[in-house]
């Protein structure tokens, strides 16, 4: 009968509970592994058609004109110069001049030009494209209303020709400009805010301080908590104690009255209540 | 054994001695051309040869259109060449550029839309010169700036060698088709430019002339001719002057009063010590106005004053 014991008990009826968790966690682990493997099958098989959609958006029949290629590049040249003076700039301290004027603090200048470059290079680059897409036959009798636009870039001789390759220009230009001065201001912006961060969560940091103080006040409520515990639990036990000690001095039947609640008679008042200590502490 | 008496056999012999002559003819440049079956007269140019045979089509990006080079001999005996564009149906506007080398033998600013339902004219632009042609590559771009696409192709091209000191030589271009202005009309060309010289009792007249059958085309409202000779010739622009004039200098798009007029022709005539021929200058059909835009440019040597 000793082998019947709590332990022994705990460890036979535990195995089959863990084989059944271990079960199910790997059941829910092949579950997801087949949704991933499956996802994965229908990203690979549309991997080519995704290369080729992209090939035909970024190789549109317009670029095969290298007098285009010649405008764009010029174009993308000069806003490239364009951006990196903007982000110059931009991430240029802020002098004493700027800040009496009521310039934005340089974090700021970098937020607003990462923002807006990133903005202005998307909306341009767009643009671009559409642009370079107008004068594809294909893509034109696809959309009718484009037609006159075709006809005129196509048919309005040198002069339409040059308009078309000067805006070609300009819009490359100006996405190149926005990229170029958007994203370095973006992942400076970005680094300086984690490098910050990181700085302020060092020891000697605010963050650090603030961090420390947030442990300490967790580590006292946590020792609140359990001296609330402790003292209910000894409340009880001092209940307990006293049951226990009147027993002992009246005989079974005392100890019965002191468990059950005191009999009052009709005649007479009934008596105060017992004290309690945990009432009485907590009265004061 | 066949009897070679019998005049199936001989028939069929001369066809195909006939089938071996042609399938062996070949340009002087060594290029395939097409023979006598060619013959045919385009402009004013009867046609002895072409290159390619058949007429080449180019097709990519959309854009379709079909070319050819002629030469032959024109109606006074010199030499000539020719060269055809034609849009093919449901073609959009197309700008081509045919050159040989440096040489740019038609620069069309753009072939006409073509209807779907729709057999397009010939653009068509003769040579006519002393001298002889050759076959050789000559490249054909075209689409957005004449350049998005390519088609190298054997054709045809003139080598001009006049004589100056002839008792009088010409040099001239023939343009008769359909090109588009940048407004969309369509502007109808059908005339003759040349230069040429005389040797008269006064000595040796430069004569730059222009000639049609159709008066308007010469009265310089529907368009103008642009001409790289007007640039070299001395005092022959006056932007002062105004008047009903085809001709233009090209670089600067100044004025060139006409000197003579005759039914059908207008012309400026200057008297020159001496002439020298100048190969490689071009004609520019250009819309009337400052600032018109091209719709042509063809070759068109000229006949200079000597230094």
């Amino acid at each position: 009968m000793a082998a019947r014991g709590p332990a022994s008990r705990g460890a036979r009826g535990a195995s089959p509970k863990k084989l059944i968790g271990a079960g199910n966690k790997a059941y829910e682990w092949l579950k997801e592994a087949l949704g991933v493997y499956g996802t994965a099958v229908t990203v690979v098989q549309l991997v080519p058609a995704v290369l080729a959609l992209l090939a035909v958006f970024l190789t549109p029949t317009a670029w095969l004109s290298a007098t285009l290629r010649r405008w764009v590049g010029l174009g993308a040249l000069a806003g490239a110069l364009v951006g990196m003076a903007l982000f110059a700039r931009a991430a240029g301290p802020q002098d004493l001049r700027g800040l009496v004027r009521g310039g934005a603090p340089r974090s700021g200048r970098l937020a607003g030009l990462g923002w807006w470059g990133l903005g202005v290079g998307v909306v341009a680059a767009a643009a671009f494209r559409f642009h370079l897409a107008v004068i594809d036959v294909a893509f034109v009798s696809s959309a009718p209303f484009l037609t006159p636009l075709l006809d005129y870039y196509l048919g309005g001789g040198p002069a339409a020709a040059t308009l078309y390759n000067l805006l070609a220009a300009v819009l490359a230009g100006t996405a190149l400009a926005g990229f170029g001065a958007g994203v370095p201001a973006a992942l400076l912006r970005w680094r300086e805010r984690r490098l910050a961060r990181r700085a302020l969560l060092e020891d000697g940091g605010a963050l650090a301080a603030l961090e420390r103080a947030l442990s300490s006040l967790e580590a006292a409520k946590a020792a609140v908590v359990a001296a609330k515990a402790q003292v209910a639990d000894m409340a009880v036990e001092l209940e307990d104690l006293r049951a226990a000690a009147g027993g002992r001095s009246d005989g079974p039947e005392a100890a019965a009255r002191g468990a059950a609640p005191p009999a009052t008679s009709a005649a007479g008042r009934p008596g105060p209540p017992a004290p309690r200590a945990a009432d009485g502490r907590r009265r004061r | 054994m066949p009897d070679p008496r019998c005049p199936a056999v001989r028939a069929l012999t001369a066809a195909a001695t006939l089938f071996l002559c042609v399938s062996h003819a070949s340009a002087p440049g060594g290029q395939a051309a097409g023979g006598p079956d060619a013959a045919a007269t385009v402009l004013a140019c009867q046609v002895a040869q072409s290159l390619p045979v058949p007429p080449a089509e180019a097709r990519e990006g959309g854009f379709a259109f079909v070319f050819e080079s002629l030469g032959g001999t024109a109606a006074d005996g010199r030499a000539c060449t020719a060269y055809r564009l034609r849009n093919l149906p449901g073609s959009p506007p197309t700008p081509v550029r045919w050159a040989a080398g440096s040489e740019v033998l038609v620069d069309v600013a753009r072939l006409a839309r073509c209807p779907r339902d729709q057999e397009c004219p010939w653009l068509e632009v003769a040579r006519y010169f002393d001298g002889d042609f050759v076959g050789g590559e000559t490249t054909i771009g075209y689409g957005l700036n004449a350049d998005s696409f390519h088609v190298t192709s054997p054709g045809l091209v003139a080598f001009s060698s006049p004589d100056v000191g002839a008792a009088a030589a010409s040099v001239g271009t023939e343009v008769a088709g359909t090109v588009v202005d940048s407004q969309g009309r369509a502007v109808a060309l059908d005339l003759v430019v040349k230069s040429r010289f005389e040797r008269g009792e006064d000595g040796l007249t430069l004569v730059y002339e222009a000639t049609a059958d159709d008066p308007t085309q010469l009265d310089g409202t529907r368009f103008v001719l642009a001409w790289e000779a007007f640039d070299l010739l001395p005092g022959a622009a006056d932007a002062a002057v105004t008047g009903p004039s085809p001709f233009r200098a090209a670089a600067t798009g100044a004025f060139v009063p006409v000197t003579h007029r005759a039914p059908g022709a207008v012309s400026v005539r200057v008297p020159a010590g001496g002439a020298a021929y100048r190969d490689l200058l071009t004609l520019t059909v250009r819309e009337p106005g400052a600032g018109g835009a091209d719709l042509l440019t063809v070759v068109l040597p000229a006949f200079l004053p000597r230094p």
